[in-house]
């Protein structure tokens, strides 16, 4: 303050300080701190929404399965509606979640048990890449890795397979952004393999063995 | 043969009434439960062979729950099936290690749920899993 001033302004004065100190400090909270009350709001709302989605997949559920008395084919063609627009619902929530952590750098993918087969290694592959495209949506520039991703993979064979897999996926994604390309699809289809290739494949695993 | 019997732990009475539906035309005996107090009492009543427990719970939540029935020396052998609309994120972990059995995530599908209390109640051998 310059000039003349009285105890009235010297205490406005510092009113105001005090005021513009606090807005700057809201102003200055971390986007991280905003991305951790967003997530909290939103698991909220998740809980909110699940709870009566609930109720109405159970009862739709029991009424399909014809626990409460037949149905004729109009009713059941009713509530196979009222089903899958639970289920979709239900997925959408779960997705709403994932991909306000996918914009924290939070999103974990969950290992499961899955047959140890190449079959059942690509379909895991395939619903990582679709995490993957939605955290791509939210990060354009980001290059994925397993490690980022916040995978636990077991740490055996199968396990050592799955993240080479998930690799490949998470580099080809990152490729093609590179080049403005939409990510590739991988199918979920087991590939055919030429019989005499699989019989020197089998061959050449009874050697390793 | 004796029905086995489960204890549902759900403040919500709709969940209540549907999973007892389910549960009963699954050829198990059903009790309930609606707040955590309660479902001590119930548990200590009723001796069930399987706890459904919510976490959301008025007069102490599920994870109160977890950590009375793990003290008790009659109870602690009771599996508990975690069944919550709540983050798993945040909930799994913490369940599992409170000592449940198992976690599903409401709305749950009810083969999957029918399939984890069978397999609670009645474990495979390993080699049965598949994961060998």
């Amino acid at each position: 303050m310059k000039g003349d001033f009285d105890s009235k302004q010297l205490s406005r004065a510092m009113r105001y300080a005090i005021e513009r100190q606090s807005l700057l400090r809201s102003l200055d909270m971390s986007r991280q701190q905003q991305l951790k009350f967003k997530d909290e709001f939103l698991s909220h709302v998740s809980h909110e929404l699940r709870t009566p989605l609930t109720s109405i997949h159970q009862f739709a559920t029991l009424l399909l399965d014809g626990l409460a008395g037949e149905l004729n084919p109009e009713q059941r063609e009713h509530l196979a509606t009222i089903y899958r627009s639970a289920n979709q619902l239900r997925t959408m929530i779960g997705d709403l979640l994932e991909a306000t952590r996918a914009e924290g750098g939070k999103m974990t993918v969950e290992p499961r048990c899955v047959r140890s087969s190449e079959h059942g290694a690509r379909i895991v592959a395939e619903r990582i890449q679709e995490r993957l495209e939605l955290c791509r949506q939210l990060k354009p520039s980001c290059a994925f890795r397993v490690s980022s991703l916040g995978l636990q993979l077991p740490t055996d064979r199968i396990g050592k397979s799955l993240e080479k897999l998930v690799q490949e996926v998470a580099d080809d994604i990152t490729r093609r952004l590179a080049q403005g390309l939409q990510p590739i699809h991988i199918s979920g289809e087991q590939p055919e393999i030429d019989k005499s290739e699989r019989g020197a494949k089998h061959n050449k695993r009874g050697q390793n063995e | 043969m004796s029905k086995q019997k489960i204890l549902i732990v759900d403040d919500d009475p709709d969940l209540r009434r549907g999973l007892n539906l389910r549960l009963r035309a699954s050829q198990f005996e059903t009790a309930y439960a609606a707040d955590g107090f309660s479902a001590i009492v119930m548990a200590q009543k009723e001796h069930p062979d399987l706890i459904i427990l919510d976490i959301g719970l008025p007069a102490g939540d599920g994870f109160v729950v977890l950590d009375r029935l793990q003290q008790s020396a009659t109870l602690a052998t009771i599996p508990v099936i975690v069944l919550t609309a709540r983050d798993p994120q945040s909930s799994r972990d913490r369940s599992l290690k409170a000592g449940a059995s198992a976690f599903l995530q409401k709305p749950a599908d009810n083969n999957e749920l029918l399939s984890v209390i069978r397999t609670t109640l009645n474990p495979p051998w390993p080699d049965t899993m598949g994961t060998s």
